[in-house]
């Protein structure tokens, strides 16, 4: 196997939070995806009409921000993440007002940063002039601001930091944390992803890239992973974090375990700034090391979880790797049929529903997929599916060839 | 401005309206200078209301920050 990794005791998913285009909570956006309902909608933005899928307002009360988080004036990207940990941090049961806080880290990964302020503040600066720019631009725009609004919301003074892998950003944080946790450099990590890119600059970005769908006459069909009509992916916004810690330290504080985070994969393509390497051999050999690190072998998988963008070339890639690496034939699904692509916040939401399907031994359906393209040859399922989900894989690749895998299991 | 569409205001940029009295300081009303920065930007910019950032950084009390914006109202 690849390095040769011995086998590590993981991490324990505590806790789930989750702030999607599917649900304003954990359970109303896994029942959108158990459902299989895309939530993708035609817009327009300075003049360019695109698709996407927007998180729903951000509730006000307690399951809102809060008071001291508006009076630090968080870029969207940290609202939207402050929603989604609080929720992960309740439904672990953890109390940040009584935990020792100097244990505890937080790994946000983020694909683009506070953009939103940024762009906003540029525009400011330019139109208004520098006096007008507002003092919290730049602590809002810094790629950091995540992580360190989750720090200062919830008394987090161990490790903080946020990483970026483009798509893959989500998945790197929680590899991350597995990491945190077996060195001990801290006891709790609250780990996942955040991206609230729905701007200009983002949007006309990735179509000069021909990445995203043109399929305006049917918004809501216009995210196909894997289907022989798919024309590209949706940006979405959102956040999903997880709270992790060592499998026996949650036992001993008898917390509820919902799975396990048995092993991660990293690798890079050295091919290209956007295509995948053709083999797909980085995403293949991500795959192998998480396996080999949770001491598994391929026939052990039970679900893929796949990142399944929608792109033609992209989606072609994955599958092939997919279909040689495990012939055994699992079911391959990929969620952002429904959610849209979350971007850096994408691994760690996927990450969030391969957890429940483990833990609710589900099999969720791929929305829009209705006829595999050219290559596809994978069991890709268009309804849920009750079986016995006891080892999943999740994928995630960023642009910029970085790979990530993680396999989750039940506990 | 009265003093409660200026409480208003502070509320609206997050604060506490319960620390929000004429006789409170700026630090017991959570007024950090990034805020009072905020703050003077949202009454130039929103309200047409232009006190210098300076004096609000001076003014020690929310009643004083009351008494700069209607100085700064009635010359706008």
């Amino acid at each position: 196997m690849p390095g040769g990794r011995p086998a590590r005791p993981g991490a324990a998913v505590t806790g789930v939070g989750l702030f999607t285009p599917a649900g304003a909570d954990r359970a109303t956006t896994w029942e959108t995806v158990r459902v299989g309902k895309p939530t993708a909608g035609l817009e327009e933005l300075d003049g360019i009409r695109y698709l996407a899928c927007r998180a729903p307002e951000l509730p006000d009360g307690p399951g809102g921000l809060g008071r001291a988080a508006v009076a630090r004036r968080p870029d969207r990207s940290a609202a939207l993440a402050l929603v989604a940990a609080r929720e992960a941090l309740a439904d672990a049961g953890l109390d940040a007002g009584t935990w020792d806080g100097m244990r505890v880290g937080v790994v946000a990964g983020t694909g683009a940063g506070g953009t939103l302020t940024y762009e906003r503040q540029l525009a400011v600066v330019r139109e208004d002039g520098p006096g007008d720019m507002s003092p919290f631009a730049v602590p809002g725009a810094l790629p950091n601001a995540v992580a360190a609004q989750l720090a200062v919301e919830f008394g987090i003074r161990g490790p903080s930091m946020a990483v970026t892998t483009a798509c893959a950003s989500g998945a790197t944080a929680i590899g991350v944390a597995l990491d945190l946790l077996a060195l001990g450099r801290c006891d709790v990590v609250l780990a996942g992803g955040s991206d609230a890119s729905l701007s200009s600059f983002y949007i006309a970005g990735f179509d000069r890239l021909r990445a995203l769908s043109h399929r305006f006459h049917d918004p809501s069909g216009g995210l196909r992973p894997f289907d022989v009509d798919r024309d590209g992916f949706v940006m979405a916004e959102g956040a999903g974090f997880l709270v992790l810690e060592r499998p026996a330290d949650a036992a001993a504080r008898g917390a509820r375990t919902r799975a396990l985070i048995g092993g991660y994969g990293a690798t890079s393509d050295a091919h290209h700034v956007v295509a995948p390497r053709p083999d797909g051999s980085g995403l293949a050999a991500a795959v192998r090391e998480a396996l080999a690190e949770a001491g598994a072998a391929p026939g052990d998988v039970d679900l893929v979880n796949a990142h399944g963008t929608g792109t033609p070339r992209g989606d072609a890639v994955e599958a092939a790797v997919l279909a040689r690496l495990l012939p055994h034939g699992p079911p391959v699904t990929s969620t952002k049929g429904v959610t849209g692509h979350l971007l850096g916040a994408a691994g760690a939401v996927e990450a969030a529903l391969t957890v429940l399907s483990v833990a609710e031994d589900t099999v969720p359906p791929t929305a829009n997929f209705t006829e595999p393209g050219e290559g596809v040859d994978l069991d890709v399922p268009t309804v849920a599916r009750s079986s016995r989900v006891r080892l999943a894989v999740s994928t995630s690749v960023g642009f910029g060839g970085h790979n990530a895998a993680l396999v989750i299991t039940a506990p | 401005m009265t003093f409660d569409e200026l409480k208003n205001l502070l509320v609206s940029l997050g604060l506490d309206p319960a620390e929000i009295t004429p006789e409170s300081t700026r630090e017991e009303a959570g007024l950090d200078s990034l805020l009072l920065t905020e703050l003077a930007l949202v009454l130039r910019k929103e309200r047409g209301i232009p006190v210098p950032e300076e004096e609000l950084y001076a003014a020690p009390t929310v009643a004083a920050i009351e008494g700069l914006v209607a100085r700064y109202a009635a010359v706008a």
